[in-house]
Order: structure tokens, then sequence, then C-alpha cells
């Protein structure tokens, strides 16, 4: 379903000393990290941290004052969003942005028509990912009359609708019941099982420590740890980060 | 809203022929000829206004300065008629030409403008069009404008005594327009624009081309326009710079599309069928104060759909919502 173009080593995005400032503010500070492909790679850190500003970058939101982007082995610098997109990453927003007077079949429809041109093909193929998100229901239902959680699963549906290889998702979990989260958990482990790869920044701790073959944290820019969720939860610059010095010295 | 599913399918598939034969009957019951100006008007009105619909309406860019395109539609078919003797459904086609070109170059300056700042460009592309034909009076006739004399019947430079002819041609062209929207509307480029007039970001993360769609459709929507213009010059035997190249055309062309139902294939139709018969009564009831009044019918319907059916007055009808939704 998805081609994966990987390099050598099985690295499917990697980011070569990212550096990325907007006026004073270092938003991103020599960031370097890979992600390889078919896992599930976590990214996270404090509210500012510059996460956000990684995706955009990977998008070509943004272009990066120095360092290197690639994807498949090839750069990703000089594209726009939709050239990017057609590479094969796409992202969801961590503020929703539904197409509200569209139903949310013509909302995924939009994201599965860029694979293929014929409408048929594309309902079709439509069809199937608002059954697998669980939006089976609301296929008719206008977009902006959907619940939140419903709004969340039909990003992730438009996303999968461009048959991505690389699933970027910005903090998908947020708002969501403990039942919620686990049921978004349950698909995005079917969704590795069928080769795509995932990159998730997340607040959701819960969520983040139990799905993430590995872990890279960000603290005001800088990359502050890697490694997989056990050494990340007893890594004391992280609870530094999060806690603050004084959370780490009462233990 | 409330018909039962069959009344609904019986009314959708025999309203469109029976009223397509009305219209083709019509002028041989009433030959009137100011009814049939006025049903000519309509159908002309109704054209500009699909053609604007492709880039207004589905892809929801506010384009103020449509006019221009007509100006380059009529300017060449009258010089060409009046200098070479070329008839006008020859003369029209360098002027679509010429509009596709500064289409494309037009929309490339300035699709990567939003909201206002784009509708002001527009308005400035068509101001600046209007000024350059006052300008080059020498070549434009200038504010004297080009006149066609009629030399009685000819049916080579499409020049008839009678109203008939014209009523039938431009009722193809209305055709056209309502065929190239139908065609817009059913393909991925149609879907494209409806994503980027809701939402540009998330139709670019979609994987969709914004400059590229955005400029296609203004390429087809002008090309469309150029073409009335044509029509205008075999019609109404006189142009200006003011009376195809003003903003007052394009706030008409504009209206006529959002009164009745932007981003749909019959809204335009609609529109002209509410704004062309109150222009008249207008005209008829207020004289002399012609220009203004007329502008005051405008202002008015524009607040009342607006305010009680924001997408236009095709939404009130039974099955109008259908209009704008997909799949």
């Amino acid at each position: 379903m998805t081609n994966q173009g990987e390099s050598a080593n099985g690295v499917l995005l990697e980011l070569q000393r990212v550096t990325k400032s907007f006026g004073g503010l270092t938003a991103v500070d020599n960031v370097s990290f890979s992600v390889r492909c078919g896992e599930i790679f976590g990214l996270i850190g404090p509210n500012g941290a510059g996460k956000s500003t990684i995706v955009s970058l990977v998008m070509g939101v943004y272009e990066p004052d120095s360092g290197e982007v690639l994807f498949q082995g090839k750069s990703l610098l000089k594209l726009k969003a939709n050239q990017v997109v057609e590479r094969g990453i796409c992202r969801t927003f961590q503020v929703e942005k539904p197409l509200l007077n569209m139903t949310v079949t013509g909302n995924v429809l939009i994201g599965a028509l860029l694979r293929t041109a014929d409408h048929k093909e594309a309902l079709e193929q439509s069809r199937g990912i608002i059954e697998r998100v669980g939006l089976g229901k609301v296929g008719h239902v206008l977009a902006k009359n959907l619940t939140v959680q419903d709004r969340k699963r039909l990003e992730l549906a438009r996303a999968l609708a461009t048959r991505p290889t690389m699933i970027l998702l910005d903090e998908v979990m947020a708002g969501l019941t403990p039942l919620e989260i686990d049921q978004s958990l349950r698909l995005l482990r079917k969704l590795r099982e069928e080769g795509v790869t995932i990159l998730i920044i997340e607040h959701v701790m819960r969520a983040i420590m139990n799905i993430s073959d590995r872990i890279v944290v960000l603290d005001y820019g800088k990359k502050i740890a890697e490694g997989g969720p056990k050494e990340i939860a007893h890594n004391g610059a992280v609870v530094e980060a999060y806690l603050g010095k004084k959370g780490v010295r009462n233990g | 809203m409330s018909t039962s599913p069959q009344e609904h399918t019986r009314w959708t598939r025999y309203a469109p022929w029976i009223l397509l034969a009305l219209i083709l009957i019509f002028p041989f019951i009433f030959p009137s000829r100011y009814l049939l100006r006025t049903m000519v008007n309509i159908f002309f009105f109704a054209a500009l206004g699909c053609a604007w619909n492709i880039i207004g309406g589905y892809a929801g860019q506010l384009s103020l300065g449509h006019a221009a395109f007509m100006a380059m539609g009529a300017y060449p078919t009258a010089l060409l008629l009046l200098g070479l003797n070329v008839p006008p459904w020859l003369g029209f086609i360098p002027g679509v030409f010429a509009a596709v070109i500064i289409a494309f170059l037009l929309g490339h300056m300035v699709f990567g403008l939003r909201g206002p700042y784009l509708a002001l460009s527009t308005l400035a592309f068509g101001e600046i069009v209007r000024i350059l034909l006052l300008h080059f009076r020498d070549q434009t006739g200038g504010s004297l404008g080009l006149t066609i004399p009629f030399k009685g019947t000819d049916a080579w430079k499409l020049q008839f005594a009678s109203e008939q002819p014209y009523y039938f041609i431009c009722l193809a062209l209305l055709g056209l327009c309502l065929y190239v929207t139908y065609k817009v509307h059913g393909s991925r480029m149609g879907y494209y624009l409806q994503a980027i007039k809701e939402n540009q970001d998330a139709a670019e993360n979609l994987g969709i081309d914004l400059a590229n769609n955005k400029v296609r459709a203004l390429m087809i929507s002008a090309a469309l326009t150029a073409v009335l213009g044509g029509f205008y010059v075999a019609y109404f035997y006189y142009i200006d710079p003011d009376s195809v190249c003003g903003t007052d055309l394009s706030i008409k062309i504009l209206l006529v599309a959002i009164i009745g139902g932007v981003g749909t294939v019959w809204g335009p139709i609609i529109g002209a069928c509410i704004l062309i018969p109150l222009t008249e009564i207008s005209n008829y009831l207020f004289g002399s104060g012609r220009a203004g009044a007329s502008l005051i019918i405008y202002a008015i319907i524009l607040m009342i759909v607006v305010l009680f059916s924001p997408r236009g007055l095709i939404a009130l009808l039974p099955g109008g919502e259908r209009s704008y939704r997909h799949e």
C-alpha cells in the first residue's frame, strides 16, 4: 500500500543540524535525528520547545536557516507543502482544519484525489478509510457539525487518504478521554502494521510512552535526550525540563 | 425542503426540460422586442455570472475587476470588425487569447494575496485596464468609444434587425458557460477549488497546488468572459471603457453569482433572473435617477440575501442544498 524508499540503514526521514530562528528567538537549535522505516517515533518536550516548528520545517512551511531535511534520501528543503505531501509525508494539525462546509466523505475524498483522478476509485478508498478510523456512521455529516473526537479522526482520515509513507501527528490525543486514547493507540498500531511510519508529537505522556519505539526530547529548541521510552522516563534532564529543578530535588 | 423523495426526483428530472422547452419557444409566443431584449440581458448576465463563478464562487477568490476580461474580448472584436471587416464570431478569438494570457500573468501575481488584499488588487487591475483603454484613445477611441454601424441584416457579421437570432445566440453562449461550469463542478479541479475556498492551509496539506489551480480557474473564467465580450459588440453595437470595463459592471457580474448561489452551476441563472427584471423595474419607476436607483436595489437585494440565505437564493429552492455538496 505504501512505498518505502528508505536509505541504506532503513532511515526514512532525517534532520541534520536543523536550525530555525524567528527574529531573536531560536525555535529550533541544531537538532538532528532520524526516523526509521516502520517505526513510531515520539517527539516530546515542554510547550514552546520547537516541536511544531519542526513539523512545519519538514512540511516546507518554513525554510531552516541551516541544516538539511532528507526524506528517502532526498532533500525536502525547496519544496512547497503540497509537494511534500506528494512525496509521501502528510501531517495533521494540532488545531484541526476541517473543510467545514463539506461532509466527512467530501473531506476525505479530497485527500484521496491526490493519488487518483478517478472519482469512483477515490470515493471507494475514502469510504474504506472512513470505516477504519471509526467515522463510518457520520460520513454524510458536515464537518462543521462533528464532535471533537470525530474532528480529530477526520484529520487523520484525510491524511491517510493521501496514502502517505509517513504521517506527522501533531497532538492528536489532546482533549480525548482515556478510552478514546486507547482507541487511537490501537488505530496507530494498525497503521504501523500496514507499513506507515509515524512521527507523533504528544503531551499526553501515557499515550506516547505506550506507543513509541523511540523518543526525542526537545527543550528550548535543543535536543536534550533520545532513546527508548524507559530510558527517557528516567532521564534526569527530561524530568527537569518538564518539572523544573525543584521537581527533581523533591524526587 | 420537505418534498418526499419521489416528488423531489420527479421535479428535478422534468422541470429543467420543461423550462428549456418554454425558453426555446418563448420568442415565438412573445415577440415583443422589449421582452426579448430583457431575456437576452438575463442570459447575458447569467452567462457572465457563470464565468465569474468559476474563480469567484468555486475558488472563492473575489475578483472585483472581471469586466476587464470582457473588455479584452470586446475591443479586439470591435476593432477587427471596424478595421478589417472581420466578423465577430472570428474576431473574438484574439481577444480570448489575450484574456487567457493576461489571466495567467495576473493570477501568478496576485494569488499569493488573501482576502481583502486579493480583492483590492483585482479591483486595481480592472481600473488599470480601463484607464489604459482611455489612454490609448487613438487606438481604442478613448471615452468616445467605438460604434459599430448597423447596415441592415447581415448574418455573416451577426447583424440582425430582429431580436430572435440574438436571443438564441446568447442562449447558446449561456449553455456553453453552464456546460463549462458543470464540467468544472464534477472534476477533480472543482473539488480542489472548493477545498481551497474552505481552507487554503488544509488544502495545501492535502497535496493541492494552490497557485496552479487558482490560475487555471482564472484562465477559464477569463476566456468565457472574453467570449461574452465579443457577443456584447455584436449585440449592443457600442463599446467604451466605462460600459465594458467599468467597476459597476464588475460588481453587477459578481452580484449575479453571489445572489444566486456561489459555487453552484445554476446559481448565476437565478441571480440574473432576479437582478435583471428588478433593474428594469427600477429604471421604469425611477426614470431619471436611473444609475443610482439600480445600485440601491442591488444593495438591498444583497443585504437580504446575506442576511437570510448567505449561500445564495438557490439554497431556498427544494433540493437547492444539493447543488453545493459533492459525492
